[in-house]
Parts: C-alpha cells; sequence; structure tokens
C-alpha cells in the first residue's frame, strides 16, 4: 500500500513540475494544485498506513489505532491550499484582463517601461 | 515558567482587525485602532522582555494541553527582540500610512489586513511547533497576498503573481518537510524534535540533515536567498510604500529568524548544513549587491540590497558561534530599522519627482534638507559607515569570523560594505544632488517624515548605546546556543 502511495506521490510531483514550467499562468496554477496534492498524500503516507480502531483510548490492550494527528494536519492544508489556490486564480484573471494574455513572458514586456 | 503574557502579541492585532472590520465605513477609527494595537503591543513585548529575563524562558500551552500533545506558544529572548522589533516597525508604518495610503485601499481593507500581517508575523516568531509555524506563516502570506495586489494596478498584478506562485511553492516544499519529519521523529512539536533527533540513531541521521536542507530551501525562498530571491525585485516596487517597508522590514526577517531556529534548536551544529548555509549566505551577499549596482528604479534597487544584506545575517547564523548569532541579531535590528526608513525615504522621493527611476530624479535636497540629511544617515548606516548602528553590526561580525579563523569572510564582508556604499553614493548623487528637475509636485514632506524619523532615530539609539544592546543580544544568542534551557521550559510538564 506504501509503495503504490509512493508511486503516486511521484506522479502527482512529476506532472506538477512540468506543468509548473510551462508559460501560461493558468497551467502553473494547476501544477501547483498538484503539487499540494502530492503533499497532503505524502503526510497521510508518513503517518503509517494501516487499518486501525478510531483513536478513542477506551483502556482496552492490544488495540491498533490509527494516527488522527495526520488527518488533522491535511484538513489544515486542505483548507490553506484551498483559499489560496483560488485567490491565485482570481489573481491570474485580472492579470489575464490587464495584460489582455495568459503568458508570463508577455507581462513582462508590458512593463519594461 | 507558564504565564498568559506571550500569547497577547498575537492576540491584541487579531483583535483589533476585527474591530476595525466593525467599522468599515470609518477609516479614522481603523486608524486609530491600529496605531493603538502596534504601541499595545510594544508595551506587552517590553514587559514580556522583563518577564523572560528575570523568570526563564514563558510558555503558554494552547487549551492547556500541555507539550508535545499541544501547540506552545514560547517566548525566549530572540522571539522577544523580533516582536520588539515587528512592533516598533508596525508603528512607524501606521503612522507614515496616514498620508501615505490612498482612500480608495483604505476603504477596501487596508488597515484591517495590515493587522492580519502582524498576527501572522508575530505567531511565527512565537510559536513553538513546527506544523503551527507553517500555519502562522500561512497568515502571514495570505495577507500579504492581498496587500500586495490590493488596487491591482497592472504592474502590480506581475509583482504579486510571482510572489503568490513563489510563495505557494515554498509552503508546499514546508509541507513535505514537515510531513517527512513527523514521518521520522513522530512529534511536531520543536522541542520534542530536538530531543528526538539527538537521539536519533545514525542511520537516519543522513534523512534528517536531507529534511533540515529543505527547509533552509523553504525559509530560503521566504528571505529572498542567492538562488531564490528573483521574486523579490519585482514584487517590492509595486505596492504601496508603507506595504513594501513593512515587508522589507520584517517580512524577510521571518525567515531569517526561523532559519536561526531551525538550525539552534532542531538541527544544531551540523558541519555539512553550516557549510552550506555561510556558502550561501556568502553569494546572497555578493550577488545581491551586484545587482543593486546595475539598478536605477529605487526601489528595485532597494530589493536587491535586501537580498544581500540577509546574507550578512544569515552568515552570522553559519558561525554558530555566540558572537556569530549576537552578530546575526544585531544585525537584523540595525537593517529592519534602516531598511523600511530607505523605503519610506524612496517612497517620499516618488511623490516629489513623480518617478521611480533615479535618474529622472535630481535635485530633491533643495528645499528639502531635512529629509535629504535622514535619507543620508540612513544610507551610511546601511552602508557601515561609522559611527551609525550598520558599522556596528559589521564589526561583530567581522570579529566572529575571526574568532573562528575563517577569513575569507572578513573579506567578503568588507567588499560586500564597500559595493553597498557605492550604490548608496549612486543613489545620492543621482537623486539628491545634481540639478533641479523643474517639475517637481508640491508634497506636504512635514506629514510623511514621521514614521521615518521613529526608524532613524532607533537605529541611532542602537549606535550609541552599542554595548548594553550588544550585552543583551549577546545573552540571547547563548540561550539559542543552549537548546536544553527551551526543550526543558517546553516539556516541562509532560516529564513530569
Amino acid at each position: 500500500m506504501i509503495g503504490l502511495l509512493a508511486i503516486i506521490i511521484g506522479v502527482l510531483v512529476a506532472t506538477g513540475t512540468y506543468l509548473i514550467l510551462k508559460k501560461t499562468a493558468f497551467k502553473v496554477v494547476l501544477g501547483m494544485v498538484l503539487y499540494g496534492q502530492a503533499a497532503n498524500v505524502l503526510i497521510i503516507t508518513m503517518g503509517g498506513v494501516k487499518t486501525g480502531a478510531p483513536p478513542i483510548l477506551l483502556g482496552e490492550d492490544g488495540i491498533v489505532y490509527t494516527d488522527p494527528l495526520v488527518q488533522a494536519l491535511i484538513l489544515t492544508a486542505i483548507v490553506i491550499g484551498f483559499g489560496v489556490t483560488s485567490f491565485l486564480l482570481v489573481l491570474v484573471y485580472r492579470a489575464y484582463q490587464a495584460h489582455d494574455s495568459d503568458n508570463v513572458d508577455l507581462f513582462e514586456e508590458a512593463d519594461d517601461k | 515558567m507558564t504565564s498568559n503574557l506571550a500569547v497577547y502579541p498575537i492576540l491584541i492585532p487579531l483583535v483589533a482587525a476585527i474591530i476595525q472590520l466593525f467599522f468599515a465605513k470609518n477609516t479614522y477609527v481603523q486608524r486609530a485602532f491600529g496605531i493603538i494595537s502596534s504601541a499595545l503591543v510594544l508595551v506587552v513585548v517590553i514587559y514580556l522582555y522583563q518577564l523572560v529575563r528575570t523568570e526563564g524562558i514563558q510558555v503558554y500551552e494552547m487549551g492547556n494541553w500541555y507539550a508535545p500533545f499541544g501547540i506552545v506558544i514560547v517566548a525566549d529572548l530572540l522571539a522577544c527582540f523580533m516582536l520588539f522589533l515587528s512592533a516598533l516597525a508596525s508603528l512607524a508604518m501606521s503612522a507614515y500610512s496616514l498620508a501615505d495610503i490612498d482612500k480608495d485601499r483604505e476603504k477596501f481593507f487596508h488597515f484591517p489586513l495590515f493587522q492580519l500581517l502582524l498576527m501572522g508575523i508575530n505567531g511565527a516568531f512565537l510559536t513553538g511547533d513546527i506544523f503551527n509555524l507553517f500555519v502562522m506563516y500561512e497568515v502571514m502570506l495570505i495577507a500579504s497576498y492581498v496587500l500586495l495586489s490590493h488596487g491591482s494596478e497592472a504592474r502590480q498584478l506581475r509583482g504579486s503573481l510571482h510572489y503568490v506562485m513563489i510563495n505557494l511553492f515554498g509552503s508546499t516544499f514546508f509541507l513535505f518537510g514537515v510531513g517527512l519529519l513527523y514521518g521520522i521523529t513522530g512529534t511536531l512539536n520543536m522541542a520534542d524534535i530536538a530531543v528526538a533527533v539527538q537521539t536519533a540513531d545514525p542511520e537516519t541521521q543522513s534523512m534528517l540533515t536531507a529534511i533540515s536542507m529543505m527547509f533552509f530551501v523553504v525559509f530560503g525562498v521566504k528571505t529572498a536567498l542567492v538562488p531564490l530571491f528573483f521574486w523579490m525585485p519585482d514584487a517590492y516596487p509595486q505596492p504601496p510604500v508603507a506595504t513594501a517597508a513593512m515587508f522589507a522590514a520584517i517580512m524577510t526577517k521571518v525567515g531569517v529568524y526561523s532559519i536561526t531556529r531551525t538550525f539552534t534548536l532542531m538541527f544544531p551544529g551540523d558541519e555539512f548544513t553550516l557549510t552550506v548555509i555561510k556558502v550561501v549566505a556568502v553569494s546572497s551577499m555578493l550577488i545581491g549587491v551586484l545587482g543593486a549596482i546595475a539598478q536605477t528604479n529605487f526601489r528595485r534597487l532597494l530589493a536587491f540590497h535586501s537580498v544581500s544584506q540577509v546574507g550578512f545575517m544569515v552568515l552570522g547564523v553559519g558561525f554558530f558561534t555566540p558572537m556569530g548569532l549576537a552578530g546575526s541579531i544585531y544585525f537584523v535590528m540595525h537593517h529592519s530599522m534602516i531598511k523600511s526608513s530607505l523605503f519610506l525615504c524612496s517612497g517620499i522621493a516618488e511623490r516629489l519627482t513623480g518617478n521611480r527611476d533615479i535618474k529622472k530624479m535630481g535635485g530633491i535636497i533643495e528645499g528639502h534638507p531635512f529629509y535629504s540629511a535622514l535619507f543620508l544617515v540612513a544610507a551610511f548606516s546601511l552602508a557601515g559607515l561609522p559611527p551609525f548602528s550598520g558599522f556596528f553590526a559589521k564589526l561583530i561580525l567581522l570579529f566572529a569570523s575571526a574568532e573562528s579563523q575563517e577569513y575569507i569572510y572578513i573579506a567578503a564582508i568588507l567588499v560586500g560594505g564597500f559595493l553597498t556604499l557605492f550604490s548608496m553614493v549612486k543613489i545620492w548623487q543621482l537623486a539628491y544632488w545634481g540639478k533641479r528637475e523643474p517639475k517637481f509636485n508640491t508634497v506636504n514632506v512635514g506629514s510623511f517624515v514621521w514614521g521615518i524619523i521613529i526608524l532613524v532615530g532607533m537605529s541611532i539609539v542602537l549606535a550609541i548605546m552599542v554595548q548594553p544592546v550588544y550585552d543583551m543580544v549577546h545573552e540571547a544568542a547563548e540561550q539559542l546556543l543552549d537548546p536544553s534551557q527551551y526543550i526543558e521550559a517546553v516539556l516541562r510538564k509532560g516529564s513530569q
């Protein structure tokens, strides 16, 4: 299971890197989203992937609990990522309106005066 | 010693921001609360510093969940110094923005955003939990994204797009680092991580070094160290001057603070990491200042200087001696006052001449001698001429490199300082001396200079009181190099 997740993380990061290196601003945003997902999957993998009881201590011995902390971390990370991504999308759209182009290089030319 | 005083520097700006939002239409109330909040934080921080000195590191346990299970707020001497700087800078920026921020930005929540930025910054200085550090970074960054793109002028959008993208990338990297660290040490509390790293078996040691380098990359992005600095000269010239000055004064220092904390508490004294830090620092010092010399845009030049100056601070951390760290902290104090006052000066020059290019300025000194003198003091101080604070900051670092017998850094510091002087003289000659441009705007300079007077005045105090201040930062540096104090204070209850 962990091996499978490792492959998924690898694919997400590779695809994300490819998209981030593009010149179209929107594709860069998509790359960022993939990176964020890769980070989330990584954190859940690091918590140890196992089937266990809910993490409520009942005082019984010999029970394997799942790690609740990683889920809390990911929840926080997802919320932050969601907020920042939506802000970034608005920003890209405003830049597109202002420069009439989605190409990062053309932004530069417009400003060097 | 448990006291809830440590949480106030985070709470006060948050409460101020909420109150300001209730007065969305009334910008006068917003301004008043902005200044009250900064002044209040300043008072609390001075009191907190006294408490830390007399009673040891202050720890506040959120919701009474003791470490390592809950999130702790930890105030040690270094955190107090940084909080003092952020409060001072925010006070000066609030004073400056009274005159600087235009009506539209004021109406669209400039002041509440500024308070939220302050909350994130103070939180990053105080938190004792690595994931909470990530969250505080995000609070700070989200507020800064909005402040930077506020107003959405075309060129402002490009600068902020770069800024948001590189920082989002950095944050994702931060998450990767936190995830890996959690997988190895099984904890997120920084003090507990420090214990786990000390007792880690040699097999995982190389993995831990790799993770520590990941954190170095993340904080390097936020402070704009050399290979990762390209966003900064694009971003800083765009927003209103008060915002840019606040970013230069404190936001870059948050990264320096995090580097200091990471490599003194969690991953202390590893030979390989220290070498990497020093090499990166020296290349920042030199490449940044060379970049600055080539610029003619006033604020872009200053932004390049920030890259260079951050190198000096990080170099002090790289020495890993009490003197090196003390020099680093002194440099942070000096730089956050001087660089922000230079940014404010550039704002006045832009208003006077209606131009951002120093070649098209000229003759500002005519009619504005007092303001020009303020710029000159700040510029000489940045370049490190005696008797200003920059001189002592560099002197301590020179002594530190002589003490560790690494003479090549002495040369680097001196060359960096000389080139800084060169670029400052370039601004002085082109913008302040020379023939007066005919079409000057009439600007009431008197309403702007108060912020600059506060900052330059403080830096002069820093220079006059160099011995007592040095003793104070030296004490903080010794506390940093003895992480057992921090660990004991945080994990006190857990070990019982």
